[in-house]
């Protein structure tokens, strides 16, 4: 273990995007800041520089022709807050904010910090990835966009570059009658998930589930897409039967590890049954009543 | 800070409990778990509760930061400071100032809080000492006072 001190010489706070992927990429040891809720925790001493993103501009939260966009540095209360998360098919990601951490954390956090944090236990990235998300990841070279999902390789492992910024955060547009949903087990509000599932589904006129998504959180390396489970629902009617059958072949795929919260029997068996509370959540939002 | 403009040479790695503790001298805010954790830290900036603690010094620039002391004004104490009083709510006081900040914010812009919400924001604020209940008390009656003066 390093006994070395946290001790950044350099402390910028760029106006531009420019400004930032400059700052970064001339110091291999710099490193983005935004809210500081992971970076002041951790307090890596590798960190010789930090960049604060708090002043570019991108606190912003918009609807453009039905698809909603969210700058990468808007923070969690800000979110939490938002009209537009409050109603279907968006409320998973209201859900999300509403208990994460506590109120004070909310205030500063950014959204952007959790997602390039890569920590599976992360809130906002599953019922975005659930939501079909985009990030847009602006470089040296320029910016490109790609889906959420793509953004993650391994625990703390992104696959953008040291120097690249997520700048901005893209939810689609979203078919008729979807409805979202986002459940986690914590054991305080200060402690992070021990399991936590987002799903998405839409209902056809005749009752069956189309583009349903369950995206699972802290139970592999990645937020986890349980995929069997999504092909099981997918032109089925959601009851008791298939949402229960939905959360076991949920809870197969995933491969959590051991800790100080929990065992891996219990992560496994637990996301069986917040995947089953997730989807049971997003029928009650369709307000179709269900066997 | 609490109105008045400073100027602090800070050094990157400092933290803004540090400036506020040790620079500017204003020892009601206090640090305990360092890590985020129990909100003992807890200031206003801008309106909305923040901790300190994990608030980069140098990020602070420009900000306008409220701590307790500011909170009673001429030795008249804020409604929630006097229902703290009023109702046994003070044991050792460490997670008083912040408890009251956090709140102080919270009502400030949720005058008609629901209990429970109001007890949901009192979640970032950790007590060793009393079990919450006689701030919780000391907190609806300082709601209901805040909203029908229409002060805060």
């Amino acid at each position: 273990m390093s006994q070395q001190l946290f001790r950044p010489i350099g402390y910028h706070r760029p106006r531009t995007v420019r400004e930032a992927i400059v700052l970064l990429k001339r110091s291999p040891r710099a490193r983005p800041i935004c809210g500081g809720t992971d970076v002041m925790v951790e307090r890596d001493p590798k960190i010789k520089e930090l960049v604060d993103l708090g002043r570019l501009p991108l606190d912003y939260i918009k609807k453009v022709k039905g698809a909603v966009l969210i700058g990468a540095t808007a923070t969690i209360r800000k979110i939490e807050l938002s009209p537009i998360f409050r109603e279907d098919p968006l409320r998973s990601l209201h859900d999300a904010t509403c208990d994460f951490g506590t109120i004070q954390v909310r205030n500063m956090a950014s959204i952007g910090g959790n997602l390039c944090n890569g920590i599976p236990s992360a809130d906002m990235p599953p019922s975005l990835v659930a939501l079909e998300a985009q990030v847009t990841v602006a470089g040296s070279r320029g910016h490109r966009t790609f889906p959420l999902e793509k953004l993650y390789r391994n625990v703390r492992k992104l696959s953008i570059k040291r120097e690249e910024i997520l700048t901005e955060i893209r939810i689609p547009k979203q078919e008729p009658k979807t409805y979202a949903a986002y459940v986690k087990l914590v054991r305080s509000q200060v402690d992070i998930a021990l399991v936590s599932a987002a799903v998405r589904i839409t209902l056809s006129e005749n009752g069956k589930t189309r583009y349903p998504r369950i995206v699972l959180g802290a139970v592999a390396p990645t937020p986890l897409r349980a995929g069997e489970a999504e092909d099981f629902l997918c032109g089925r009617e959601m009851n008791e039967v298939s949402i229960k059958e939905a959360g076991e072949r949920a809870s197969r795929q995933t491969c959590p590890i051991s800790d100080v919260r929990a065992t891996v029997e219990y992560r496994k068996a637990m996301s069986g049954v917040l995947v089953e509370r997730a989807l049971r959540t997003a029928v009650k939002r369709s307000g179709r009543a269900f066997g | 800070m609490n109105g008045v403009r400073h100027e602090v040479l800070v050094k990157p790695h400092w933290t803004l409990s540090y400036v506020l503790r040790d620079i500017l001298n204003l020892t009601s805010v206090k640090v305990a778990c360092g890590t985020g954790d129990c909100g003992c830290c807890t200031v206003i900036a801008h309106g909305k509760a923040i901790l300190s603690c994990l608030t980069p010094a140098a990020k602070a620039d420009g900000m306008q930061i409220e701590t307790i002391e500011s909170l009673s004004i001429e030795g008249r104490l804020h409604p929630i400071q006097t229902k703290f009083v009023e109702h046994g709510a003070v044991q050792c006081g460490y997670c008083v100032p912040g408890m009251i900040m956090n709140m102080k914010a919270f009502l400030a812009d949720n005058p008609n809080s629901s209990e429970e919400e109001l007890r949901r924001v009192l979640g970032g604020n950790l007590c060793r000492c009393t079990g919450y209940i006689k701030q919780v008390e000391a907190l609806l009656k300082a709601r209901d006072e805040l909203r029908s003066s229409e002060g805060c």
